[in-house]
């Protein structure tokens, strides 16, 4: 299904290192990915399409996203004391949709979800779906949508960004 | 002069900015930076507030600006100018300048909480004037800073903000960088004047080139004495005005546990044993203070000559500071007896099961004993009325549901006449569950998929294949003969459908009594009287006690606390952006949790007999929302206006239906309590769509559910912390009882609506109450089936 497109490295290295960015806990530098029109979004229905009308895990726009990283390192965030670590494993993306005039594009990565606290630990396989856009020839986050493939399950906290 | 209210604006949870003008719209005097304003507030006497300026140059002002804190522990001066009304009118003096800034000199100026209002004015002026200056800020947290935004516009790399929690304004610092020749101003608490003296003596200031202006804190008083405290060492010491007892003893080296030094908290509660103390927290009941054998050593001074304390001297021995902890109340000698075996302490012995709540505390066993929580699913979720489902999950006939109903597989059907059935979830055979999806459509009846026997929607046995192998057996003698078994009873309340496992029991309308009209107003905010499930739910798993989640609904002392880490984050972060408008949605939705205690007191607590009660009975967290368009006009068509304002003007926040549910009415959510385990619970939290409203109202509902309730919510996060660390820490040999303290007077009774302060703890009491009646109502008649 991968598309062609004169910057597939690019887009390769950029969901890898954005993987990398959540698993270091650099979430300013994580943040500087998105454009502030942008929504991250981890539908709660399997194949879900709409976001408003029906519960979600998240949407979030950017002043939650900001808000969420602020609230990891609150003196009185509690549920992070202390705190949790993730890592994610990334399946080789698939670009499923590429328009290098415009630097617009489509990407969907399998890939495994751990996140642990103490003495508990929680894997998640997911879906990312990315859309991209080049912004003055830098690829940035125009959209994130996370699937969770067990989404009807009875989670605990998930506390960090799958 | 009058001076008239022309505008207020909320910058903090307690600060506002107040602009006035002439009340006879003449000309304001002008006035330099470092002036203040003195109103006359009647009874309340005077109180003067810094005059704020932005523009730099105040020598013919459009209005005269202040930003007022309002102190809750004052004696009601802020609270009066919060109070005032745009284009009401109050007496004040002309502008007067104790605290005028020098003209030959670099400016340090450092501001403590509310003294930056004469500081703003200041650095407007030195900015106008292109001196050089420096503008310290120091507040205890980001959230509760005001005009920070603004400051970093207006000054830039002037501005530096300094903040308790995180990194606290280093003050020696700041004295060694100031420029040569530098005149320091310092406008804030007492404490943080006197550090600037002494660090600057220290530094080589002459006193000349420091200028300070002391904003009183609300609680000392101008006619306040000195008065002696004797601790138990037979110590005795002197608190001067403006000096408080923690401050003072403190100084002499003794060991005291206090936080807020406000007088809200309550960690600093003090024996007093002899003297009459000067009562000035919002801490202690009227009662406690007219016993006066306790007091807030904080902010609380005293009326006789001396106090004697019951605090221990100063250490004796060197030895390294303890941490700050609370202290545990005194209790006697734990008397914690070895366990005995689990089983048999409770089954059958109702006397043991009423011994657990005490009325004011509740044994830790109902959260954690395993044969207390079998004992609950034998005879607690028996006898009350449960909740299983929404009719509109189960619209088509044949359409079903499955769930729990206590630790009891249950499915919802809507039989072939309408109506809806719940059954035990079991084929009568051999034990198989008859559905294990979550829902799903069987047509005309039940197959099971093992061997095939068949039921009608309503239970009944339709079908066994090769039935005449059975002829002449003892099945049919058997209940198993008549089909899949239904629960006890099962009752359609506007499309809410409850049962009852128990086959005989109190019935319905008596079991939720008046109760019922939170559920009515939920339905009623629909133009058409009805609602629809919106999709699926969020599901979460608590490794706690279902009672704990149950009991959290009515808490409000605790949203302000556990939820700083989400909701005070967002206030401040709100703040930094320079207040916004149109406001993100996160702060319509989250920023309300930090509404602070006397918020809570207000919203009031409504309880009714069996377990069941309500939060924001005056208002609530949910009141503030913003209206959506054409929702009015479609529910002053179906109820016209005064019906439609009745129906939206009631704001209840949480309506717990003990033991099952909670719902919030002016968003139409519903939170499903499903027990797992004794440590272990499962919640759902449904939304419904209100039928005939616009979409908007559901879309702010899902975001509610999402932003509140996921396993991804930060403000979830926050109480399943909590709920997680009690359920470990009440395994502690420590102490065996927990507390519900909070507001009881006494043996109460829950027969009967009543409405109390909103932090009472009297709901959870209520539904302890009911918790034993229920647990032992079934228990007594097995007993004396076995004498």
């Amino acid at each position: 299904m991968t598309v062609q497109t004169d910057r597939r490295d690019e887009i390769v290295d950029f969901l890898y290192n954005e993987a990398r960015m959540l698993d270091e806990a650099r979430y300013n530098d994580w943040l500087a990915l998105w454009l502030e029109t942008g929504h991250y979004w981890m539908p709660l229905d399997f194949k879900q399409t709409d976001p408003h009308l029906v519960t979600s895990f998240l949407y979030e726009d950017y002043f939650m996203i900001r808000l969420r990283i602020e609230r990891l390192d609150g003196v009185r965030t509690f549920s992070q004391k202390p705190k949790s670590r993730c890592l994610h494993v990334l399946n080789r993306p698939f670009i499923d949709e590429a328009d290098d005039e415009a630097g617009t594009y489509k990407t969907v990565t399998a890939m495994h979800y751990l996140e642990t606290r103490l003495d508990d630990q929680l894997l998640l396989g997911v879906t990312a779906t990315h859309d991209l856009q080049v912004v003055d020839g830098v690829l940035r986050i125009a959209n994130k949508r996370v699937d969770l493939v067990n989404c009807d399950a009875a989670f605990p906290n998930i506390q960090l960004l799958p | 002069m009058k001076l008239k209210l022309a505008d207020t604006a909320s910058e903090t949870q307690t600060i506002r900015t107040l602009t006035f003008v002439a009340a006879d719209g003449a000309a304001l005097p002008g006035y330099a930076a470092g002036a203040h304003v003195t109103f006359e507030l009647g009874d309340l006497g005077t109180r003067s507030y810094s005059l704020v300026d932005w523009s730099g140059d105040a020598v013919h002002p459009d209005a005269y600006v202040f930003g007022i804190q309002q102190e809750v522990d004052g004696q009601g001066g802020s609270q009066a100018m919060h109070a005032l009304l745009v284009g009401q009118e109050v007496k004040a003096t002309l502008p007067k300048n104790d605290f005028p800034l020098g003209s030959d000199h670099p400016v340090v100026l450092i501001a403590g909480g509310i003294g930056i209002t004469p500081m703003i004015t200041m650095a407007a002026q030195l900015q106008r004037e292109e001196r050089h200056f420096r503008l310290h800020y120091a507040a205890r947290t980001q959230s509760l800073a005001a005009f920070l935004a603004p400051m970093r516009a207006a000054f830039g790399d002037s501005f530096v903000a300094h903040f308790d929690d995180t990194a606290m304004i280093d003050m020696a610092t700041v004295i060694a960088n100031r420029p040569a020749g530098a005149h320091v101003y310092v406008c804030g608490p007492k404490g943080m004047i006197e550090a600037v003296k002494s660090i600057g003596a220290e530094a080589g200031m002459t006193p000349e080139e420091i200028h300070v202006e002391l904003f009183t804190t609300p609680v000392t008083r101008e006619d306040d004495k000195s008065f002696q405290v004797q601790v138990n060492s037979g110590d005795i010491y002197t608190v001067p005005p403006g000096k408080t007892i923690i401050e003072v003893l403190s100084e002499e080296g003794v060991d005291l546990t206090f936080d807020c030094q406000r007088g809200d908290c309550g960690i600093c509660r003090t024996e007093v044993l002899e003297g009459t103390p000067d009562h000035r927290d919002v801490v202690l009941s009227e009662a406690e203070r007219a016993a006066g054998n306790v007091m807030q050593i904080c902010v609380s001074r005293s009326k006789s000559t001396r106090l004697v304390l019951d605090i221990d001297g100063p250490a004796q021995r060197k030895v390294p500071p303890r941490p700050v902890q609370i202290t545990a109340p005194q209790t006697k000698t734990p008397t914690v007896q070895p366990e005995e075996a689990s089983m048999g302490r409770y089954t059958g012995n109702p006397q043991a099961v009423r011994a657990l709540f005490t009325g004011g505390q509740v044994h830790r066993d109902v959260y954690i004993d395993r044969e207390i929580y079998d004992l609950e699913m034998k005879h607690l979720w028996a006898n009350t009325w449960v909740y299983v489902g929404h009719d509109s999950q189960v619209p088509n006939t044949g359409d079903y549901f499955t769930t729990q109903i206590g630790n009891q597989p249950v499915i919802m059907v809507r039989h072939t006449d309408g109506e809806v059935c719940v059954l035990y979830n079991r084929c009568p055979h051999k034990g198989t569950k008859i559905a294990i999806d979550r829902e799903g459509n069987t047509g005309k009846f039940f197959r099971c998929p093992y061997h095939a026997w068949s039921f009608k929607t309503d239970g009944c046995l339709l079908a066994i294949p090769l039935r005449k192998g059975y002829d002449g057996t003892t099945l049919e003698s058997t209940p198993n003969a008549q089909g899949m078994t239904p629960v006890g009873e099962v009752k359609n309340y506007r499309g809410f459908i409850f049962a009852r496992l128990a086959p005989e029991g109190m019935e319905f309308e008596e079991f939720f009594s008046g109760s019922l009209s939170s559920l009515d107003n939920m339905v009623d905010r629909s133009p058409e009287g009805r609602l629809e499930v919106a999709g699926p739910p969020l599901r979460y798993i608590n490794n706690c006690n279902w009672k704990m989640l149950v009991e959290n609904q009515t808490d409000t002392c605790h949203p302000m606390v556990a939820h700083e880490s989400s909701a005070g984050t967002a206030v401040r972060l709100y703040e930094e952006m320079g207040n916004p408008e149109p406001r993100p949605p996160a702060m319509e939705i989250i920023a309300p949790f930090m509404s602070p205690y006397e918020f809570m007191e207000g919203m009031g607590i409504r309880t009714w007999p069996n377990g069941h009660g309500h939060t924001g009975v005056n208002m609530s967290i949910h009141s503030d929302y913003s209206a959506i368009p054409g929702y009015f006009d479609a529910m002053t068509k179906a109820y016209g206006e005064d019906g439609a304002k009745a129906i939206l003007d009631e704001n209840r926040h949480n309506t717990v239906y003990f033991p099952s549910i909670m719902i919030k009415g002016p968003i139409q959510q519903l939170r499903n309590f499903i027990p797992l385990g004794p440590d272990k619970t499962l919640i759902e939290s449904w939304i419904y769509r209100l039928v005939g409203a616009p979409d908007q109202l559901l879309a702010r509902t899902a975001m509610y559910n999402r932003m509140i309730n996921a396993s991804t919510s930060m403000v979830g996060h926050d109480d399943t912390e909590m709920y997680e660390r009690a359920q470990e820490g009440l395994t502690t040999q420590g102490l065996e009882w927990v507390d519900l303290n909070r507001l009881y007077t006494g043996p109460e009774s829950f027969e009967g609506e009543l409405i109390e302060n909103g932090t009472s703890e009297r709901q959870m009491r209520n539904q302890f109450d009911a918790w034993v009646k229920f647990m032992t109502m079934s228990m007594e008649p097995q007993m004396e089936a076995a004498e």
